[in-house]
C-alpha cells in the first residue's frame, strides 16, 4: 500500500461517474492502471483503482481527472447555449424570408 | 500442447489487398491508414460491427504519432456541437470529439439524475369510483407538472412540508346527471375526469389538521415565493424559462389538462388532495424529465475501392438506392455512370441494405457502412415539465457537480 495505489469508493454513484472517471485517468500519461467497478448491483456505490507511474500520487491524479470533467462539462455548457443562441438566430432569419409567414419557431430552413 | 502451438504459428499474412497495384506507397503507411481507420469508426458488417472499442488509454497509438492524453485546450479545439432541431418539447444536436464515456454519463444523468417536481403523496378523502385508491395514486404519480424544479428544495424525510419544498394540488369531482322534466335519463355530468380537475392551493394543504399531521405549513403564498425567486434570478441574469407561450412562470399547473384520469357513473366521487415534491429518476421514473433520450453515431456510406461503376453500380443501385422513387442519396453522374453518394450518411431506409450488400461475396471492399465514433447525434424528447434544452444544461451541471462533491471529499 503506497500513496501511488489507491482505490476509492464513491457512495450513492454508479457506472455514470464510474465509467467517466475511469476514461478521465486512463488518458493520463501518468496512470499506469484505472479501472472500476460496481460491487454489487443492489448497493450504489463503485469501486475506482488508480495505480500511478509513480510520478504523483494516486489522489492528485483522481483530483486531475476530476477537474478535466469539469472542465469538459464547463465547455459542453458554453457551446451548447452558443449553438441554441446560433440555432434560433439562423430560424429568425429563415422566417423573415418565409414569404408566406406561417414557419413556426421550430421550422427547419 | 504441441497442436496448440503449431496453430498458433501461421504463415505471415500477406500484403493487404490492392497493395500489388500500387506497389510504390510504403505498407508501413497502409497499415497506418488501416489503424486510423479503425481508431475512427465503427465498421458495420452484416454479421458483426468491428472495432467496436475505444482505447482509452494515454500512450494508445503511440506508434503512430498520435498522442492520446487529454488536455483541455485540445478538447476545445476538437469539439463541436450544433443544434439541428429545437421545438418545445425535443431537441436534437450533434456533438463531435467527445468520448462516449462522457457522452453516456450525459444521457444517464437526462434519464435519472435530473430533478423534477412529481405527486409523491395523495391524501384521500373519498373515493367511491371503481379504481382503486393505490392505484389512482400511482397514476397522479406520472402526471408532469410544470414547475421550475430549480426554485424548490428537497423534502428529507422528517422535513415540514412547507412552499419550499411541497406543491399542492386538491381534486374535488362527482358524477351526476343532468336533471329532466319528461322522465328520461339525463346526461352524465363528470363522467370522464381529467388533469384539469387538480386544483393548484398556492397556501397549502386545505385539509384539517389532527393531532399527528399537519398536513402542510406554508408561511407565505406559493405564487409570491415564486415570484421571489423568478425575480431573483433574473437578476443574476438567468434567462426565464418558463415564460415561453405565453404561461405566467408564477403559476403551477399539470402540463397537459386533458389527461384522462378515471371515468366515473353517476353518484360516484373522488376527493383527494395530492402533494408534490422534488426528486430525480433513479428513484422513480415519474422523476424523469425526459420521455426518453438517446444518442446515435453518426454513419457513413463509404466505397473503399473507388466508386462504383458498370455492373456493379447496376447491383447496387437495385439493392440499396431504388426501392422507392422518392430516394436521392444515391446518384449516378458522369459517362461512366458511377454511383455517387448525394447523402454520405445514407437513411434510415438505405444504411441498413448497404449493411447487407457488404456482406455478399466480394462486396466487402466495394461497399462499407462505417460508424464515426466520437460524433453523436443526441436526441432529448421532453415530458413538457422543463424545455429541453434546459435540461440538457441541468445534465451537464449535475455531472459538474456530482465531479465537485468527489474532489472536496478527497
Amino acid at each position: 500500500m503506497s500513496v501511488y495505489e489507491k482505490t476509492f469508493t464513491l457512495k450513492d454513484e454508479d457506472h455514470t461517474m464510474g465509467n467517466a472517471i475511469r476514461y478521465m485517468l486512463n488518458k493520463n500519461p501518468q496512470v499506469a492502471l484505472a479501472g472500476y467497478s460496481v460491487p454489487h448491483p443492489m448497493e450504489r456505490s463503485v469501486n475506482v483503482r488508480v495505480q500511478t507511474t509513480g510520478e504523483v500520487t494516486a489522489t492528485a491524479a483522481m483530483r486531475d481527472a476530476l477537474l478535466d470533467i469539469i472542465s469538459v462539462c464547463d465547455h459542453v455548457h458554453d457551446t451548447f447555449d452558443l449553438a441554441i443562441e446560433e440555432h434560433g438566430e439562423k430560424n429568425a432569419t429563415a422566417m423573415e424570408t418565409d414569404v408566406a409567414g406561417k414557419g413556426g419557431g421550430s421550422k427547419k430552413k | 500442447m504441441p497442436p496448440k502451438r503449431a496453430a498458433a504459428k501461421k504463415p505471415p499474412a500477406g500484403p493487404p489487398k490492392g497493395s500489388a497495384a500500387s506497389a510504390k506507397k510504403d505498407p508501413l503507411d497502409e497499415i497506418a491508414a488501416t489503424i486510423q481507420k479503425q481508431k475512427a469508426f465503427v465498421t458495420c458488417a452484416s454479421d458483426e460491427n468491428k472495432h467496436v472499442n475505444e482505447h482509452a488509454y494515454s500512450g494508445a497509438y503511440a506508434a503512430l504519432g498520435i498522442d492520446s492524453a487529454f488536455t483541455a485546450e485540445k478538447f476545445r479545439d476538437e469539439f463541436k456541437l450544433e443544434v439541428t432541431h429545437l421545438d418545445d418539447e425535443k431537441v436534437e444536436f450533434e456533438m463531435q470529439g467527445l468520448s462516449p464515456a462522457i457522452a453516456n454519463a450525459f444521457r444517464r444523468i437526462l434519464i435519472a439524475e435530473v430533478p423534477t417536481m412529481a405527486i409523491e403523496k395523495v391524501f384521500m378523502v373519498n373515493n367511491t369510483s371503481v379504481i382503486q385508491d393505490e392505484v389512482f395514486a400511482h397514476r397522479l404519480g406520472l402526471i408532469p407538472i410544470r414547475a421550475d424544479p430549480r426554485l424548490f428544495d428537497l423534502r428529507g424525510e422528517g422535513d415540514t412540508p412547507t412552499e419550499k419544498n411541497t406543491i399542492v394540488f386538491k381534486m374535488c369531482v362527482k358524477c351526476t346527471r343532468e336533471k329532466t322534466t319528461d322522465g328520461t335519463k339525463g346526461a352524465l355530468i363528470n363522467d370522464k375526469v381529467y388533469t384539469d380537475s387538480l386544483v393548484w392551493l398556492p397556501n397549502g394543504s386545505e385539509l384539517p389538521p389532527d393531532e399527528e399531521t399537519k398536513f402542510t405549513q406554508f408561511s407565505c403564498d406559493q405564487g409570491e415565493y415564486l415570484k421571489k425567486r423568478n425575480k431573483e434570478s433574473k437578476e443574476l441574469g438567468e434567462k426565464e424559462y418558463f415564460n415561453r407561450n405565453g404561461k405566467d412562470p408564477n403559476v403551477i399547473s399539470t402540463v397537459h389538462d386533458d389527461i384522462l384520469l378515471v371515468k366515473m357513473v353517476a353518484g360516484q366521487e373522488i376527493e383527494l388532495e395530492a402533494h408534490c415534491t422534488k426528486g430525480d429518476g433513479k428513484e422513480h421514473a415519474k422523476w424523469s424529465p425526459v420521455g426518453t433520450t438517446w444518442y446515435r453515431m453518426v454513419p457513413q456510406v463509404t466505397f473503399p475501392s473507388g466508386p462504383l461503376t458498370g455492373e456493379d453500380a447496376d447491383v447496387f443501385m437495385r439493392e440499396c438506392a431504388d426501392f422507392d422513387d422518392a430516394h436521392a442519396c444515391y446518384e449516378r453522374v458522369g459517362s461512366d455512370r458511377r454511383v455517387v453518394a448525394k447523402n454520405e450518411r445514407g437513411c434510415e431506409f438505405c444504411v441498413e441494405r448497404v449493411r447487407a450488400l457488404s456482406g455478399e461475396p466480394g462486396w466487402e471492399e466495394k461497399v462499407q457502412l462505417l460508424k464515426k465514433k466520437d460524433h453523436f447525434i443526441f436526441t432529448v424528447e421532453s415530458t413538457g415539465q422543463m424545455p429541453p434544452e434546459l435540461i440538457f444544461k441541468e445534465a451537464v451541471n449535475v455531472l459538474a457537480s456530482k465531479c465537485q462533491s468527489v474532489l472536496s471529499a478527497l
